[in-house]
């Protein structure tokens, strides 16, 4: 395994362009669910706040 | 409609005259850029000349986009430019000769000095009636770009960064093709054409646009 | 007021179907193809591992043009029908736009360290894509600063679209510009693309796609759901204190 993650002299730049890219990416779907949850329960409780 | 463009070009051109001297503004702007670019560089290299153009042009953009901040805004909050609609005048006629008269009253000064800022700088005489062309062709690409950012940030207060922000990634094309007109040295270089066909697309669309914005702000 | 609701109902119903099958669509596309580019892909014969650097790269590139025509598309949408989803649409658009442009140049960037020696060169297509990142800014401002909700997304959209008008010229300024110092630059048609490179770019692109449309559908329910929370909120607040009072006194019984 470590000769596979091997990539020679420029290892260092391959690997922190995946890195930094996983972790926008992630960081974008993490925020993404998390506001979509937190919208959703907001709306949930304002609607049932507001029963008749 | 040649009234209505003489109404606005002499009330702006008047109002100009009284404002305590803001239309020049953007000259004083020009200058002290040019003043601070030199102590960045240096005394030897703010002398070499081959800096000239591409500093000149940069101090010229960045001057036209500051003064044109106000462009709008003020016609927009003290309600004159409610009554020109009202009047069922023509907002498109209204956007021109604001242009035109921010031309003269702002622009103008700041192109009649770029010649000695480019002497300041080193620049051979020989090189500057072509970066006078090139600012003639180019500058009113510059303006009119500004003008619709300023038009799309009219109700906002204090919106001169953000008319920078909006503006500046469209101010690309006229600063490449003028530093390259100038470059180029003749008149008829490629760059100069390109360049004039900038400023003369941003004559369509800026005033369109500029317009339509203006009319939302209205609503 | 009747067609304003409908048309978000109608588009939650649709994307209950079509949001899973973009994100996982974007899973087994994006994953298996950085798989395949960091492990299976054979090294390039001029430029080594560091080849591999494209796979995450070019997909960003692609997708951030894409999020910047569709933020233009949704724009003119808004624009011309004055579509409330549309706007919406534009709205949570541009950040992801700028995020995938952020990562087109950062990985851009990266690669041209071990090409060029140099982080940054003033290339063609590295300008123009800073261009674009300037674009998604300044479109992201002026929706934060005009507070009422009408006028920003029709400032917004002229912005916009004025933006999508110009970049082709832009872009043909930055290459003419950038062609006059004959920098190095590298050639991808020039080297030799092996039959499964250019597939893994190619599935890596669409799974970078499908990511992009499941993250502006999501971001769009989310504020479909804030916004009528805030109509809810708002609208409680207007009513008489009578009634409030009614309300919570009504409210032990239920």
């Amino acid at each position: 395994m470590p000769e596979l993650l091997d990539f020679g002299k420029n290892s260092i730049f391959i690997w922190t362009c995946y890195g930094v890219t996983i972790v926008v990416l992630g960081a974008m779907i993490i925020t993404s669910l998390r506001k979509k949850k937190l919208a959703k329960k907001a709306l949930a409780i304002v609607l049932e706040e507001q029963k008749p | 409609m040649i009234s209505q463009l003489k109404l606005i070009v002499f009330r702006d051109l008047l109002l100009a005259t009284r404002s305590g001297g803001s239309w020049a503004q953007g000259s004083i702007f020009f200058i002290l850029f040019i003043m601070l670019a030199a102590f960045a560089l240096g005394p030897d290299q703010a002398e070499r000349g081959f800096i000239a153009p591409a500093l000149v042009w940069l101090a010229v953009t960045f001057a036209s986009q500051l003064s044109l901040g106000q462009l709008f805004s003020e016609d927009l909050n003290d309600g004159s430019l409610e009554c020109w609609v009202t009047d069922n005048r023509s907002l498109f006629v209204y956007v021109i000769g604001k242009l035109f008269s921010h031309w003269i009253s702002n622009f103008a000064p700041i192109l009649l000095l770029s010649p000695f800022a480019a002497i300041m700088l080193g620049a051979d005489t020989s090189s500057v009636p072509i970066l006078m062309i090139s600012l003639l062709v180019g500058g009113p690409a510059i303006v009119l770009i500004g003008a619709m950012a300023s038009a799309l940030t009219a109700n906002l207060r204090g919106a001169g960064l953000l008319i920078v922000l909006i503006s500046g990634p469209l101010l690309a094309s006229p600063l490449i093709f003028g530093v390259g007109a100038v470059q180029a040295g003749v008149i008829n270089s490629v760059a100069m054409k390109l360049l004039g066909a900038i400023s003369l697309f941003s004559l369509v669309l800026s005033p369109v646009i500029s317009r339509l914005a203006l009319k939302i702000h209205l609503e | 007021m009747l067609s304003y609701f409908a048309n978000p109902v109608r588009f939650k119903t649709l994307s209950k179907w079509v949001a899973p099958i973009l994100g996982i669509g974007a899973a087994v596309l994006i994953i298996p193809s950085w798989i395949m580019a960091l492990f299976i892909v054979p090294a390039d014969y001029q430029q080594g591992d560091t080849f591999r650097i494209m796979y995450v790269h070019v997909p960003a590139v692609f997708a951030a043009s894409g999020a910047y025509a569709f933020l233009a598309i949704a724009s003119f949408f808004s624009f011309v029908w004055r579509h409330p989803l549309a706007d919406t649409a534009a709205r949570v658009a541009a950040p992801i736009g700028a995020a995938f442009t952020f990562l087109g140049l950062f990985t851009g960037a990266l690669w041209g360290k071990p090409m060029w020696g140099a982080y940054w060169v003033w290339d063609a297509r590295l300008t123009s894509t800073l261009v674009m990142l300037f674009l998604f800014l300044g479109y992201m401002a002026i929706r934060a600063a005009i507070r009422d909700e009408n006028i920003s997304a029709r400032i917004g959209a002229i912005a916009a679209m004025a933006g999508a008008i110009n970049l082709p010229i832009v872009k043909y300024s930055v290459e003419w510009w950038s062609s006059l110092h004959q920098s190095a630059s590298i050639n991808l048609s020039g080297s030799e693309i092996d039959n499964s490179m250019s597939t893994t770019l190619f599935v890596g692109i669409i799974g970078y796609f499908c990511l992009f449309g499941w993250l502006v559908i999501n971001n769009m329910l989310s504020e479909l759901d804030t916004r009528r929370t805030r109509a809810l909120v708002i609208r409680s607040s207007d009513q008489r204190p009578s009634t409030a009072s009614k309300q919570s006194t009504g409210n032990p019984d239920a």
